[in-house]
Parts: C-alpha cells; structure tokens; sequence
C-alpha cells in the first residue's frame, strides 16, 4: 500500500523536471514537449488525490479523473496549435530557437 | 507487488523525463517522451484510474508522439544546431529550491489524507456518469475548445502566398 | 366618433411637428395646412367641448387627468392636463391667436425656403406652450417651460445665415436659462417644503391651517435664528420670479426680447407678443397661492412689474425700428400684467393678458405688413403709408387706440382695469410710486405709439420703392384680430365670464374681478392720459410745432440713458468681458496648469517613465520570462509555508 505522498512526490519530480526543461533548453519543440510533461505531471497528483477523495454518501465520485480527461484534452489542443506555431516560426525566421524571438517586448 | 510496480514505473518515468530533457537530438527527446508517458500510465493503473491509463496511452502516445515526430521531421533540424541542456546556475538555484518547497508543500501534509482510499474509483461506467451528467457542459466547452483549435491550426499552417 | 379632449389638443401639433420635421416637409402646402388644421382642430375642441363646461360650471370648475410618468422612492412624477377656468381661457388665447398668426404665415413666409421649417417649428412651439398652460404639475411645467425655450430659439434664429439673428437666438436661449436656473431652485424648494409638486396638492397644503407659521428651519436655539414656512415660501416664490422674468422678460432678464425681433415677424406676433412671453403672467396666475401669503412677495412682484413697465415705456420712446418699438412696448404691457398680479388682481392681469394678446399680436401682424412693403424696419425711412396701404394703416390705428386705453376698446377696460387697481393703497401700505408711475407709463405709452403712428402712416414720403398692400392671407387674420381687440371689452368678457376663468389653486382672500364703470370719471381719465401722450406725439412729429432734436438736446443726459437702453446690455457686455472673461482666464488657467499639467500629462509623463524603466529589463527571452515566472511561484510557495 503506497501512501498518497508518494505519489505526490513523483508528481512534483516530474513537474520540476519540466520546468527545467522549459528554463534549459533552447529548442522550441523541446520547452513544449517540456510543458506536456509538466501538465502530465499534475495528472498524476490529481489521479491520486481521487483516489483518496472522501465523499458523504460513500459512493466514489470521479471528479479527479474528470478533471485529468479534460487536462488531456486541452493537452491535446495546446499541443496541435503550439506546434503549427512552431513550424510557422520556422518558416518565416528560419530558427527553433526560442532566444532568437525576441520580438515580444517593446 | 503494488509498491514494487510503483517504484518500477515512477523510477522509470524519471529517467525517461531526465532524457527527454537532456538529449540532444529531438527525436530521442520524443521516445523517451513516451516512455515517460507509457510508465505515467502504469502509474495511473495502479491509482485504478483505468480508463485514464487507456486515454493517456492513446492521446500522449499515440497522437500527440506522432504530431511531435511529424514537426520534427517537416522542419528537419541540421545537425549543427542541436544542444543539449543549457546549465546556468540560476536556474538550477529556481529549480532546486522550488522542489524543496514542493517537498515541504507535501510534507505539510502530514497524513492529513488519512482516508482508506477507494478502489472503485477509477471504474469507466462511473466515469462516463460524471462527465455526461454533471459535467456535461464543460466536456461540451472542451469540445468547443478542440474545434477552435483545428479551425487555428489550419489558418496557421495555411502559407502566406495562399491566405 | 373620437371623444376629443385636452391630450389631443396637447399632442397633435407634437403629431404634426414630427410629421413636418421628419417627412413632410417637402411639401410646403401640406406642412403648412397640416400645422394649421391642428391649430384650429385644437381651438375647436376648446371652444365647442370645453368652453361650455367652464361657462355652465363656474369657478372652482376643473377636468383632471395624469399618467404617471416615473417614480423614484416615494416620489412620483407625473403628466397630466389639468382643465380649468384658467387654462381654458389661456387656450383659447394661445390657439385662437395662434391659429390666426399660422394663417397670416402663409402670405408673410411665402417665397421662404424655409417656409416648411417654420411650419414645423411653430407647431413644436405650440404643443410647448401648450403643455405649459394644461400643465398640473411644477415638474411638467418646467419640462415644457425648456420646451418652449427651444421652439424659441430655433425661430429667432430662423434665419440662421445671418449672424445677427442665430446671435438674438443665442442671447434668448442663454438669458432664459440665467432664470431658469432660480426657477428650478424655485421649484424644489416648494417641493421639499409641500411634498408635492402638484398645483393643487400644494395649494392645498399651504391653504392648510398653521402649515405658514410652522417653523422649518431653526438656528441656534430658541432665541436664534428661525425661518417659517411664509419665509420659506416667499424665497422660494421669489427664485420662481426669476423663471417669469426670464421668459417673461421682465427687468433685468428683459434684454433678450428686443434682441428676439430678429426673428420672422409672425414670430415676434405669436411667440413674442401674445403667447409665449404671457407664459410667465399664466404663471404667476397659477401659483398665486404661493405669493398670497407674503406681503413681501406680493411686493416684489408688484414693484419688479411696476418697474419694468416704466423702464421699457421710457425706452420706447427713443427707438426708430418698428418691431424694437413694439417689443419694448410688450415689456411694458408684461409689467402692467405682473404689477397687476402683485397688486392682488389676478383676474384683471389675465384680462389684460388676453386682450393685449388680440392687439399686441395685431400691431406686429400690422408691422410685418408693412415691412413686408417697404422692406426696411426703420421708421424714419417710412411715412404717408396711409394711403398706399389703407386695410393695415387703419387696423394698425385701432390696435394703437386700443393699446393706448382708448374707450371702448377692449384695452381701455383691461389697461384702465390695472390703473384702478393702483389707486387703491396695496397690502403693504401706501406707495407713491405705484400710485403714480403707471399713470405716468400710460402717458409714455400714448406717446411712442403715437409717434410711431405719426412717422410711419403720416407726414411726408420716405420710403423707396412702390409699396403695396399685403395678401387676404395676411391682412385677412388682423381684419379678425381687429374685430376682437374692438369687441373683448365687457361685450365679450363679461363679469361672470371673468369670473368663470378662474384658477382652481385660486388661494383664499384673492382679490375679485370689477369691472370699472365706463362712467365719465373714467372715461375722462383715460382721454386724458391719452390726450398727453397723444398730443405730444402730435406736436413733435406731426405738425413740428416742437423740435424733437430740441428735446433731445434740452434732455442730454435723461435722453442718452433711455437711447441706449439704461445702459443694460452695455452693463451686461461689461460683466462678460471683464468679470466672466477673467473668471474663465482663472478657470483655463487652472485647467491647463492643474487638470492638463499635473494631472493629465502627469499621469501620462509617469507611466511613460515607470514603462521606460521596466522595458530595460524586458529581455524577450521566453526561458528569462520562465525563470522569473517559477522564481515568483516559489516565492508565493515559501510565504505560505
């Protein structure tokens, strides 16, 4: 029996994983698979939260897992139109390289 | 069994996300994304969230693995221009000490959590309950949200000379 | 069949101005048929289905009818006609009047591109004026009160090319607004004093026993300061003046009315002379109840009246156009009106009202035509139009005699009405001034209008041209108008038919209508007035036994004050120039240095700073962004660890 902090500990290794990959890698289509994996890691915190969920009636409710449904969803979307903007940045300024898109300042 | 499966499949999850993030070349990245991925879903098996393990399998695995792969190839790095991880002090300062505050985040939890857990949890009948009754309107929104994202992925993939 | 009733007399000359203004106006013949049917439609329905009510029922007689317009709390604001003796009377003047001036329009505005306009705005200024004479309430009066402004304006300024009259138009418009404002102050006074702003809720309340020498405010103590409600009540009565003399043009808001004879001539007749500016006397007639009770108020009404009747009379004396000299003798024909009011005779200053509407409106009828055929307003270039426009010199001659309070004309019976009335010493004890300046005015009268008879009709030729006698259309409507400023004496109006157009606010202890007697002691008294005036006209510009220029020079100084108007309008520029101007250098002033300088450009000059600093640390760097993004979440994380 594995005790509920566990898993959260893996999930914020997993998150804190991400993130370095977002702050150490240059490469566009890297910080993004790097977002996946941060969002995958909250995933698994809230699976096991559900898990643990205490209702009144005593019949489980699944509000974790349809939280975790709808973050694979929008996961999904975010990853289709991320990427589009990837290749579309690639094909104008010839670059993946997210420190030479700079132009998002005044 | 279930503590060993866990330590297997969390352990693994952590290397595969370690790789992803270090390796060079994006298409090694995109594997051991996967496998990070397939060991998540091992965990989720073990949480008895079923029909999310299957989800995770299909959507991360399978779509958005091959969407990665897709782009990667369509936009062809040259050699030259992979690198791996950037180390730079600060980050890893920002990064460590935001763990450690997870940790303790956790931690502070103390057993709070002290509930038997439920293992009818995960049942995909239950599941399927929530999302079309209670949550009906947000999987409707969901689905919006999808649809506006093919109508923007096919404006943005149009070329200039076509728009 | 429709029952007809007070809201369509109200509404359909809105119908028709809207129609006008919005649709109609491309045809000239339809606008100006369709603006003269509402007219008279009105004027039917108040003669035939009204009138009678008002004749069989007497005084205290009243029709009562409102929709609420909206509430707020426990206030509730409503729209309604109320028909008594009163506004019954006022109609028929209004419509009567009206109604003739629309028809005499047609020949004077013919030829106008504007002529559909104009048929437009007349009825928008109909339905104004009429919503202040059904009007129940203070807050619907003051609504129409703005409405008939408006109607105002847009007509004097009617010839809006020309600078001089959108500039009168301009001076109307903002010299009311300056009596406006006390009106309203006015208003809300009386509201928080009665809470209600119905006439009759509030002449009831103050009708009510001890309600006048209830205390309303009190200050310091028992042997501090205190103010009643008969304290209260004439304050407040004394800012609503301020809304009478503004449209009233009484002394010293007159100044926009000589200015308003820029305006067509119909205009200067109807708005001018009979209808509009008679609002404030209507007014007064209403809310007498409010004034009753103060001798002080009374006083003041009299004396602003008695006043402006002299100052205007004075100043009529030494104009040269036509339209000025009549308007001039409108203020003081609106003075003799408004001393009547506080001389405690409401029904003999509507009396006068209604008989000066048939010959003041007559006279500027009587102008236009002759404008019309010499083209000038100038009366030193006119004279010996006699015989070149016989059907105006003549009418134009009665209005005169009739102005002059010549027996049996009907202002002999209204005019000599109010001398009467100034021979008795007032409530606040006797007065020498408003025993005598009235007689005094009466003389000033008979001679200016004399003297505009003897320079424009008689003596020798002076104008150019080959003037000619007006349309039917126009001389048809004076011939009428003629008719009734000979009749409306006590043929017309008798006794029990002054009596009957009572209000029904009418306070208790409002002093009764009398007919004089046309005995010989009057009707000596009043050739005699007429004789001096006439008589010195006669001698000056008539058969010159006397030099005018001799006058004018033995005069100096008295002559220079009445030629250049006592010096008002010059007081006023003044004012503007030098106290207003400065005042708003001050105000632009502050605007620039406080509002633009320091607050305005400040906040911008900061921002812009603040935004300068922050850009020199904006980077672009997404991973640079990230960093700071997880430093600022863990940061939060640590604070509520």
């Amino acid at each position: 029996m594995i005790p509920l902090e566990h898993y959260l500990y893996l999930s914020g290794m997993l998150f804190t994983l991400g993130l370095c990959g977002v702050m150490m890698r240059r490469n566009v289509i890297l910080v993004l698979m790097s977002v996946e994996i941060m969002l995958n890691a909250a995933n698994v915190a809230l699976v096991a939260f559900n898990k643990h969920l205490v209702v009144a009636g005593g019949t489980p409710e699944p509000h974790g897992q349809v939280f975790v449904f709808f973050t694979i969803a929008v996961a999904a979307a975010e990853a289709a139109v991320a990427l589009v903007i990837a290749m579309a940045l690639f094909r104008r300024l010839d670059t993946v390289n997210v420190d030479d898109v700079a132009n998002l300042r005044w | 069994m279930e503590g060993l499966l866990f330590y297997v499949f969390g352990g693994l999850a952590i290397l595969a996300t370690l790789l992803t993030i270090s390796a060079k070349n994006p298409v090694y990245s995109a594997i051991f994304m996967v496998i990070s991925f397939g060991a998540t879903a091992g965990i989720f098996v073990l949480l008895d969230a079923y029909l999310i393990a299957t989800v995770e399998v299909l959507v991360y695995a399978g779509a958005i693995m091959v969407l990665f792969l897709f782009v990667i190839m369509l936009i062809n790095l040259r050699s030259g221009e992979q690198e791996g991880l950037r180390w730079s002090p600060l980050v890893i300062v920002a990064a460590g000490t935001f763990l450690v505050l997870l940790g303790r985040a956790v931690g502070d939890l103390g057993g709070a959590v002290t509930s038997k857990p439920n293992d009818l949890v995960g049942s995909p009948g239950l599941l399927a309950e929530s999302l079309f009754t209670r949550y009906v309107v947000p999987f409707e929104a969901v689905s919006m949200l999808l649809l506006a994202a093919i109508l923007g992925t096919v404006v943005l993939s149009r070329r200039k000379e076509q728009a | 069949m429709f029952d007809f009733g007070p809201w369509h007399i109200l509404f359909l000359p809105l119908v028709s101005a809207a129609l006008i203004l919005f649709g109609l106006h491309r045809s000239k013949a339809v606008s100006a048929g369709l603006a003269i049917g509402v007219v008279w439609v009105g004027f039917a329905i108040c003669a035939f289905k009204l009138l009678p009510q008002v004749m069989e029922n007497g005084a205290g007689w009243f029709a009562h009818d409102a929709v609420t317009w909206m509430r707020a709390g426990d206030i509730t604001f409503s729209y309604g006609t109320l028909v008594d003796g009163l506004s019954t009377i006022m109609m028929l003047v209004v419509l009567g009047v009206g109604g003739l001036i629309h028809i005499y329009a047609v020949g004077y505005m013919k030829g106008d591109p504007g002529f559909a306009r104009f048929f437009g705005c007349l009825s928008l200024f109909m339905f104004s004026m009429l919503g202040i004479v059904l009007a129940d309430n203070f807050f619907q009066i003051f609504i129409h009160w703005e409405l008939v402004g408006v109607s105002s304006y847009l007509l004097i300024g009617f010839y809006y090319k020309k600078p001089s009259a959108s500039a009168a138009g301009n001076k109307a418009f903002l010299t009311n607004r300056v009596g406006d404002f006390g009106f309203m102050i006015g208003i809300l006074m009386l509201f928080y004093a009665t809470g209600t702003a119905n006439f009759r809720e509030m002449a009831a309340v103050v009708n009510q026993g001890g309600f006048l020498d209830t205390v309303r405010f009190q200050v310091g103590g028992a042997h501090g300061w205190t103010m009643t409600n008969e304290h209260f009540l004439w304050v407040a009565g004394a800012l609503t003046l301020m809304g009478v003399m503004g449209k009233s043009a009484q002394f010293p808001l007159h100044v926009w009315l000589p200015d308003a004879m820029e305006g067509p001539t119909p205009v200067s007749a109807l708005i001018h002379a009979a209808t509009m500016v008679a609002a404030g006397v209507f007014l007064l007639a209403r809310i007498f109840f409010i004034y009753l009770p103060s001798e002080t108020a009374m006083s003041i009404v009299a004396h602003l009246g008695m006043f402006t009747a002299f100052f205007a009379a004075t100043i009529a004396t030494t104009q040269f156009d036509i339209k000025r000299i009549l308007a001039f003798s409108t203020l003081s024909q609106l003075g003799y009106m408004v001393m009547a009011i506080g001389l405690n005779g409401t029904d003999v200053a509507m009396y006068h009202l209604t008989t000066h509407a048939f010959f003041k409106a007559l006279l500027f009828l009587g102008a236009g035509s002759v404008i019309h055929a010499v083209h000038t307003n100038d009366i030193r270039e006119m004279g010996a139009l006699f015989k070149k426009l016989p059907i105006t010199s003549t009418v134009f001659l009665i209005g005169t005699l009739a102005l002059c309070g010549v027996p049996p004309l009907s202002g002999f019976w209204s005019k000599d009405g109010i001398l009467h009335l100034t021979q008795h010493p007032p409530v606040w004890g006797d007065d020498v001034f408003i025993r005598w300046l009235p007689t005094i005015t009466a003389v000033l009268t008979s001679y200016y209008m004399f003297r505009l008879v003897f320079l424009t009709f008689f003596g020798k030729p002076r104008y150019h041209g080959h003037p000619h006698e007006s349309s039917p259309s126009m001389w048809a409507p004076m011939v009428v108008l003629c008719v009734f400023a000979i009749i409306s004496g006590p043929v017309l109006f008798t006794q029990e038919v002054i009596d009957g157009f009572r209000s029904v606010t009418r306070p208790l202890g409002a002093g009764d209508f009398e007919h004089i007697h046309g005995d010989a002691h009057t009707i000596l008294h009043s050739l005699l007035i007429f004789g001096v005036g006439a008589g010195a006209a006669f001698a000056a510009f008539s058969r010159r036994w006397v030099d005018p220029e001799v006058v004018k020079r033995a005069l100096g100084p008295v002559h220079r004050l009445f030629d250049n108007r006592w010096y008002i309008d010059d007081f006023y520029a003044w004012i503007v120039e030098h106290v207003q101007q400065n005042f708003a250098r001050l105000c632009d002033l502050f605007d620039r240095v406080v509002v633009i300088g320091i607050l305005v450009n400040g906040s911008a000059w900061t921002t812009r700073a603040v935004g300068a600093l922050a850009a020199r640390y904006q980077s672009g760097q997404v991973r640079t962004y990230a960093l700071l993004f997880v430093a600022g979440v863990a940061a939060l994380l640590a604070l509520n660890l």
